[in-house]
């Protein structure tokens, strides 16, 4: 197999290129100019990988001539994204759709491609609420961030793509840590959370004095995540899929999520603060208090809304449970997390 | 390759990249719809400069055409001033070569429907090339531009007044950012904010552009035509599911697969030549690729039986007489005499008013209900003679600006309303509704009554369908004369054509001539000499009462219709000649269980020609101006009387100055008439 990959230097990328390097013929990561030494050093074990200088945005994708690149490949792996909650429409575009375009048009052009395998997420959902299947797509709902939106309009433009290749889609949710190391790149999701309360004391001491803390929550809500080697291995296995479809869908998330709940109170139990978590409805105020506290905005988006990704076509094709679950790697997470915020008990 | 990148400015999730075929050639089509990001499109555009061919930009405020000169939001010119290198196009020229012809094209070729419709536009700014040629065409325009930019509650409704507009809220508008938020959305229920909305929302045209669509709330565009610029896959199904009747779409597909705006056209078509576009290249490319407007019929019209569709109609006293019917000057009846001139007189100071309807008029072909709004003016036909036209167009005038507001599709001018002036063709012109006189109806009634009472008496002989008799037509120059006197010509062996001016009556002569080469006609400017042997006299003149021929001279057995009111021969001429018949034709009856609440002084489903006319045109939706000016035409006349045919409008039974005239009667005047001939030897 002779994969072109494209974001292979993010954080997900550099879990994943090992593991498909020692099984693939061959690997072409599209590489910025900027970050080719960078890349260079994180795969010098292998030998098998060339780097392509270029760019997502580039209409060609490719600098120079790339004519003997269209025999070669064929299978595409799309993960070059950009991913900001709190990107601006013009940052999302050009990295999220442009990108895609143009990744599109590159996967028109290849002669011998069989598979596009393309990176989502499971944002697309929206302020869908409920059970969200992995078939579900063209649903009519609105999007909170630009991240989001574009991701969509990403998503869609590779679902109506007219190549004859198999396309298979991959929607993780919010990538966190190496389940075995803690190790984690991006401050995230739960990051974001475990960072402020690290550093509470600082910001605002008098919080860990309150009797209760104020969150808007649903109970119902769960945080969908995944650890970032579990999902390098189910998309990983998603490739050397045998299958017949033209289109697949997989949601990429832990089988049994965290209640969002639950993880906060865990949370603050871990960072010794001893409030008591008080439920209520949003409130304009709380964007403010949440910027106080340096969380994105976006994250309540998580918080207020239950929705359940169906991972049916994971279970039963990528092997999602052959992994074990959050609740046994957490405590993993947790402290790696309060190393690198450096909390004191 | 060639590169045509295209930024749908006011659009999101239409982006494509995608090889597409035009000119036998395959081109690299990119489009990103940027959701009214500024920056964003900038950036683009500086990235594909000297990239790709030809850049082309969409849905940004067009530059706009006026007297005094273009103007052009700072926005867009900032972001078509971007590129060094590379070509940037905005369908700007295409639109304004294209459209017009386009446009024009189409709605003469299809008889012009847009006459007298009501045509909302979203806004006439952005499409002010349309917004000349729907004015030309006659549509009545209402331009919701105030709204759709700065919410204020008004319409416009001439090319004038968007002028105007543009010339004193241009600035602002100039200074406004390019944002979604600050266009209208044409929701039903703001409405009740927006008072002018009601007014738009009647149109039974919109015309916007496809940008503009596709941001609007499309629920009252139920049942109505669209003209759009061009239409998308996407866009027709969205017509589709608001219910939009038809649409009329100015660019058909000309790229295999996919639709392209103008924008993008007008950038592939720049792809293919080193130096800018000229209005001769794109006449060029309109031959070469065919385009035209497309129809697009979208659903299907729900005929609603119960619908109930209003037609209006005028009439007037028909002499002094009739002033004191009014229940307000009934008391006054004793003194008619000498208040009668003077009441007269100062009735013409009075305007128009609702006076009745008629209910229960229903279609025998298609079932169609139709009701009839009854206005009157207070002038008699001496004064409405006497008086300034102006003054007369008025008052009509204003009785069609009620009609309309009562919903009346269509307004009739009776008895002599419709002879003062230009015979309609002013009121018409100044009326929101369609007009008619109603006179094709009245001179095929003339017609019908005619036949039948000359078959009825039974006195003149046929020959291989060609009565062996004479006739006259007195008033032949007159709208109903002349129309009658075509046709009579090809049914008679002779013709006599009478009236007062006699160079109108040898052309008149030399036109049908050429209708019917077999007849002999005779010109005079007095009927006395022709008269003694004439089967049958049709009077159709404006002499008001005035005597207009010697009823001792007619041969006896003729028929005379008297299609003039007032009468030309009294009541107490017709009785001195027992074996003749005179008959009031015109009268016709309409279908359906007729019910008025205004004395017309006619019987039960009976009523004027002129006014079945107007029913008719209402049961047909022919809601057009059928009849207008003093010359019918004979085309007319035919479709009428097929209209008539089809509706189930038909001749009453025939009407003499006293009623209805019985069978009895007719073979009493069929003897009296031959013992007459037999003393006359």
């Amino acid at each position: 197999m002779k994969l072109f990959i494209t974001g292979a230097t993010g954080f997900l990328g550099s879990e994943l290129i090992p593991k498909l390097a020692g099984d693939c013929d061959h690997l072409y990561l599209l590489t910025r100019k900027n970050s080719l030494e960078k890349a260079k050093e994180k795969f010098a074990d292998y030998c098998n990988i060339s780097y392509i200088i270029g760019d997502l945005t580039n209409p060609d994708l490719i600098e120079g001539e790339f004519d003997d690149l269209l025999d070669e490949v064929d299978t595409i792996l799309h993960m070059g994204a950009y991913y900001d909650l709190e990107g601006t429409h013009k940052a999302c575009f050009q990295q999220n759709i442009q990108g895609t375009l143009n990744l599109l048009f590159f996967a028109g052009l290849c002669k011998n491609l069989k598979a596009l395998h393309y990176i989502s997420t499971v944002a697309v959902s929206g302020t869908f609420e409920g059970e969200f299947l992995e078939d579900n797509f063209f649903h009519k709902e609105e999007f909170t961030n630009e991240y989001s939106k574009t991701k969509w309009e990403a998503e869609r433009l590779v679902r109506v793509w007219k190549g004859k290749a198999k396309v298979r889609i991959y929607r993780p949710g919010i990538i966190i840590g190496n389940s075995e190391t803690g190790k984690f790149d991006k401050v995230d999701g739960p990051y974001y959370f475990w960072k402020t309360l690290s550093n509470m004391k600082l910001i605002a001491p008098i919080i860990s004095k309150l009797p209760f803390l104020p969150m808007p929550i649903d109970k119902n809500a769960t945080l969908p995540i995944i650890s970032v080697d579990n999902a390098a291995r189910l998309i990983r296995n998603g490739i050397f899929l045998e299958n017949d479809l033209d289109l697949m869908t997989f949601h990429l998330v832990e089988h049994s999520c965290p209640n969002v709940f639950d993880l906060i109170k865990e949370s603050l139990e871990e960072f010794a603060i001893s409030a008591e978590i008080k439920v209520i409805k949003t409130h304009p105020l709380i964007d403010k208090t949440f910027k106080t506290l340096g969380l994105p905005k976006e994250i309540i988006h998580y918080m207020i809304i239950p929705v359940d990704y169906s991972v049916k076509n994971s279970l039963m094709f990528l092997g999602l449970n052959d992994q074990r679950g959050f609740e046994n790697y957490k405590s993993i997470i947790f402290k790696k997390a309060k190393e690198v915020f450096g909390a004191k008990k | 390759m060639k590169q045509v990148v295209s930024i749908a400015f006011a659009q999101e999730n239409k982006n494509y990249d995608e090889i597409v075929e035009f000119n036998g050639e395959t081109v690299r089509l990119t489009q990103y719809s940027v959701g009214f990001d500024f920056e964003l499109t900038e950036s683009l555009i500086k990235k594909y400069d000297g990239i790709c061919d030809v850049i082309c930009i969409s849905g940004v405020p067009p530059r706009i055409k006026t007297k005094n000169g273009i103007l052009e939001h700072p926005g867009s010119q900032r972001l078509k001033s971007l590129t060094k290198v590379t070509p940037l196009v905005d369908g700007q020229l295409l639109k304004d070569t294209y459209i017009p012809w386009a446009f024009r094209q189409y709605y003469l070729t299809h008889k012009n429907p847009l006459k007298n419709k009501k045509v909302g536009m979203y806004t006439g700014s952005l499409q002010k090339v349309l917004v000349e040629i729907i004015e030309e065409l006659e549509g009545n325009l209402c331009l919701a531009d105030p709204y759709f930019f700065l919410r204020l509650p008004y319409n416009l409704h001439s090319n004038e007044g968007l002028e105007k507009f543009l010339k004193t809220l241009f600035p602002i508008m100039g200074r406004m950012k390019f944002k979604q938020s600050s266009l209208a959305s044409f929701k039903m229920e703001d409405q009740k904010v927006y008072k002018c909305l009601k007014e738009f929302f009647k149109s039974d045209v919109f015309v916007g552009n496809e940008g503009t669509i596709q941001i609007i709330d499309k629920e009252h565009l139920r049942d109505k035509t669209i003209v759009l610029d061009f239409m998308g896959s996407l866009m027709k199904r969205k017509l589709v599911q608001a219910g939009v009747r038809d649409c009329i779409s100015c660019m058909p597909k000309v790229v295999k697969g996919r639709y392209v705006n103008f924008s993008v056209l007008e950038a592939l078509m720049q792809a293919f030549q080193e130096d800018s576009l000229s209005a001769e290249d794109i006449l060029w490319w309109v031959d070469e690729l065919d385009l035209k407007v497309e129809h697009h019929q979208l659903s299907v019209k729900k005929q609603n039986v119960e619908d109930v569709s209003k037609f209006a109609f005028i009439i007037h006293p028909l002499s002094k007489d009739y002033l004191f019917k009014h229940p307000l000057l009934k008391k006054l009846s004793p003194t008619k005499k000498h208040l009668g001139p003077i009441l007269e007189k100062a009735l013409t100071y009075t305007p128009g008013f609702y006076y009745g309807n008629i209910k229960g008029i229903k279609s025998e072909s298609n079932g169609k209900s139709v009701e009839g709004l009854i206005y009157t003016v207070s002038d008699t036909p001496k004064m409405l003679l006497e008086q300034s036209p102006e003054k007369v167009y008025k008052k009509l005038v204003d009785l069609c600006k009620d009609a309309h507001k009562e919903q009346a599709g269509i307004i009739g001018l009776g008895a002599f309303t419709k002879i003062v002036g230009d015979a309609g063709i002013s009121v018409e012109q100044r009326s929101p509704i369609p007009v008619t006189t109603g006179n094709s109806l009245s001179a095929c009634s003339t017609l019908w009554a005619a036949k039948f009472a000359v078959d009825k008496l039974g006195l003149v002989k046929k020959k291989s369908n060609i009565w062996q008799g004479k006739v006259m037509v007195i008033g032949a120059t007159g709208a109903i004369g002349s129309v009658s006197a075509k046709v009579l010509a090809s049914r008679w062996k002779e013709l006599v054509l009478v009236a007062p001016r006699a160079y109108k009556l040898l052309e008149l002569k030399d036109e049908i001539l050429e209708l019917a080469p077999d007849c002999k006609i005779t010109v005079a400017t007095n009927p006395d000499k022709e008269i003694t042997d004439c089967d049958l006299v049709i009077t159709t003149t404006s002499a008001r009462g005035k005597r207009i021929l010697d009823i001792a001279l007619v041969k006896p057995g003729c028929v005379i219709c008297d299609v003039s009111r007032p009468f030309d021969i009294s009541e107490e001429d017709a009785s001195t000649r027992p074996d003749v018949m005179v008959i009031a034709s015109g009268e016709v009856q309409l279908p359906g269980v007729v019910k008025s609440n205004v004395d017309l002084g006619l019987e039960g489903n009976i009523v004027y020609a002129c006014l079945a006319e107007t029913a008719l045109l209402a049961m047909d939706g022919k809601l057009e101006s059928f009849t207008l000016g003093r010359n019918i035409s004979f085309e007319k006349v035919l479709e009428i009387d097929r209209m008539a045919k089809e509706h189930g409008v038909r001749l009453s039974a025939i009407m003499g100055h006293n009623g209805f005239i019985s069978d009895d009667e007719f073979s009493l005047c069929r003897t009296h008439a031959l013992s007459k001939r037999k003393e006359d030897g």
